[in-house]
């Protein structure tokens, strides 16, 4: 999580160090500011744009309002309002402020009530059948649409299309509202998360094409943990029930040494020494194991080709293999998920 | 209530209503930015237009040619338009003789500092392809000469994704270009994005758009800059790492100051000033915006690749 305290640190410090010494400032994003006078200016203003978000956040934190509530709180002082700087074309204050109160208290907001909700498609149900069915509930949000509460009308009409994703008209006027809010908003990044909720209520998930594998030049940055720490997120937990795997690997370019451990459906690693009465070792370059992820070759040609050497039962790397998931790349956000994930 | 149709609908009257009171409460008569964005104009690509070796179109701005009229369309908040034409200013600027920048061909810019015998690069953009135009941009308006540095200022893909545009083979080969990177930046660079990329990944077409039609009825701008770029990265491990802030390096003949800014906008990232030029680079941290603090909003981007990316 960004820490919006450091950040206006580090502004503050960039003033201790070269304020009035330079004479242009250029940033990775955006045009140039020329001149001392100016460049101290926006500095400055960025600093306070940062601390002020970050400490009345918490201010109004420790006063017990919760993050929606500080959201709808919380306003930047004239000053900065007027800075072109300052305005939310990336962040906003409405969502960097939860951002900041979630860094310090988490996704909780103490609130009883919120701490085991029914998730989104059982609550709609209910929602809907507590508010006297679809029909109702339409009724109401179309004269709320006419109203402009675009808002409130967008929340109650998530809750009938998780409960009812084949609802035409549920999904026409949600995408209806969707685009307003998309039209009002300041923030680019606000209008096109509306703008394509409104698109997938119109026309479904668009198809995109396969992910490509990962490159190898990115691969081969990778460090071996953090390539079994990927492993570890594609097990697929109930699919390894009951199953207890060992691995010992030797990469020969560059001397490390892993067990990789399957067991209680969690995969976890060790480095140094390899396991006695392991299931298989193999022993190969890391740069080969890049090859067969980036899938420039498979593990079994690599084996073929003299690449691996292997002791044990090989077949439990496949065992081990049989149990990751591959993600899917596109999955739905504003309606209830059409396949089932276990 | 309006029709089921699939197509895009007009503003409703409180919309309009909204931006009328942003037109008032906000200093649009107030166009130094205009001038600034527009400042040491040195010569561009036409449209921007970028394409891969296979042909493909990986960044183009042609379809923003609507953003042309001053005047908000009622579909568009009148500060976000002005912030989307403010992003349209593309092409190589110099900064002050000798620094230049690679604005709009990309989300993220490139600068160009010269030193005694050649360039070093300041950030590479999102791809090969776009850092290469870039490259050849400059050299078209300043002359073809060796690139002697290349600096990454954080760990976001739109930073480094296109260095090997930028290095021939035998200098990554040789390592005779040093790549010079805050520390703890290859821990970073791509483990942020790799744990919960195919999540981020979906999440990234909310936030940027990149399947939505451009248009005053459509994606419009990123705030940061216009759109996610597609086309080939590579990341390439850093020689040379900023350790504190007070480390000087003396680049090609010319003197940085580094300022580190760990966990700010990246989990790595560094600041530096050049005396020669009396120039300050922010890197990500002093935007023409409010940047955004929960990354993970939505928070990485391309609709193209694997892993899923912040910016």
């Amino acid at each position: 999580m960004r820490d919006a305290l450091a950040w206006s640190k580090y502004l503050n410090e960039a003033l201790r160090l070269w304020d009035g010494k330079a004479e242009a400032m250029c940033g990775q994003h955006h045009w140039p500011v020329w001149g001392a006078e100016r460049i101290g200016t926006m500095i400055r203003q960025q600093r306070d744009l940062y601390k002020f978000a970050h400490d009345q956040t918490i201010r109004l934190m420790n006063h017990g309002l919760t993050a929606a509530e500080i959201a709808e709180t919380i306003k930047l002082p004239k000053s900065l309002q007027g800075a072109w700087h300052g305005r939310g074309y990336y962040g906003h204050i409405r969502h960097n402020v939860k951002a900041i109160y979630q860094k310090y208290l988490g996704w909780y907001d103490a609130n009883p009530v919120n701490l085991d909700p029914l998730p989104p498609v059982e609550a709609g149900r209910k929602y809907v059948e507590y508010m006297g069915g679809a029909d109702a509930i339409l009724a109401r949000a179309a004269a709320d649409f006419d109203k402009g509460e675009f808002r409130f009308v967008a929340q109650a009409l998530g809750h009938l299309v998780f409960a009812e994703p084949d609802n035409a008209a549920a999904r026409g006027l949600l995408a209806d509202t969707l685009e307003q809010l998309g039209y009002a908003a300041e923030s680019a990044t606000w209008r096109n998360a509306y703008l394509f909720g409104a698109q997938e209520l119109r026309q479904g998930m668009p198809k995109v094409p396969a992910r490509p594998p990962m490159p190898r030049e990115t691969l081969a940055a990778l460090r071996t943990s953090q390539l079994w720490d990927v492993m570890g997120i594609r097990l697929n937990g109930p699919k390894a029930e009951g199953k207890h795997i060992v691995l010992n690997w030797h990469f020969s370019d560059t001397g490390e040494t892993f067990v990789l451990n399957l067991e209680n459906c969690a995969l976890t690693y060790a480095e140094g020494m390899p396991a006695e009465g392991a299931d298989a070792s193999f022993t190969l370059a890391r740069s080969t194991l890049d090859e067969v992820i980036a899938k420039l070759t498979s593990f079994p040609e690599a084996v073929a080709a003299g690449k691996v050497k292997l002791a044990g039962n090989p077949m439990k790397l496949a065992e081990l293999m049989g149990l990751m998931d591959e993600f899917p790349r596109m999955f739905e956000i504003v309606e209830p998920k059409r396949a089932v994930v276990v | 209530m309006t029709d089921i149709t699939n197509e895009p609908k007009d503003a409703t009257p409180s919309v309009i209503a909204q931006h009328a009171a942003m037109l008032n409460a906000l200093p649009f008569s107030d166009t130094r930015d205009f001038d600034d964005a527009a400042r040491g104009f040195l010569g561009t690509i036409e449209n921007a237009e970028i394409t891969n070796p296979q042909g493909r179109t990986v960044w183009s701005l042609e379809p923003y040619g609507f953003l042309s009229s001053e005047q908000a369309p009622p579909t568009v908040n009148p500060s976000l338009w002005r912030q989307s034409r403010l992003n349209m200013q593309y092409g190589l600027f110099e900064v002050v003789p000798g620094v230049y920048q690679v604005r709009g061909l990309d989300i993220a810019n490139m600068t160009l500092i010269e030193g005694d015998s050649g360039v070093i690069v300041v950030d590479t953009l999102t791809s090969i392809e776009g850092a290469r135009a870039a490259l050849d941009l400059y050299f078209r308006h300043r002359g073809l000469k060796p690139v002697t540095a290349v600096i990454f200022t954080h760990t976001h893909t739109d930073h480094w994704g296109g260095a090997r545009g930028v290095l021939e083979e035998d200098a990554l080969a040789t390592g005779r270009v040093p790549i010079i990177a805050p520390n703890l930046f290859m821990e970073h660079a791509v483990s942020e994005n790799i744990i919960a990329g195919p999540a981020m990944l979906r999440r990234a077409q909310y936030q940027f758009g990149p399947l939505l039609a451009k248009g005053a009825r459509g994606q419009v701008d990123c705030g940061l800059g216009k759109s996610m770029a597609a086309g080939s990265v590579a990341l390439l491990r850093p020689t040379d790492l900023i350790m504190a802030t007070g480390d000087r390096r003396v680049i090609d003949g010319v003197e940085f100051e580094f300022q580190m800014a760990p966990n700010s906008e990246a989990p790595a990232e560094m600041h530096f000033f050049i005396p020669r030029y009396k120039l300050l680079n922010l890197a990500e941290n002093c935007t023409h915006n409010f940047h955004n603090i929960c990354c993970r909003f939505a928070a990485p981007t391309c609709a193209t690749r694997w892993p899923g990316r912040n910016i």
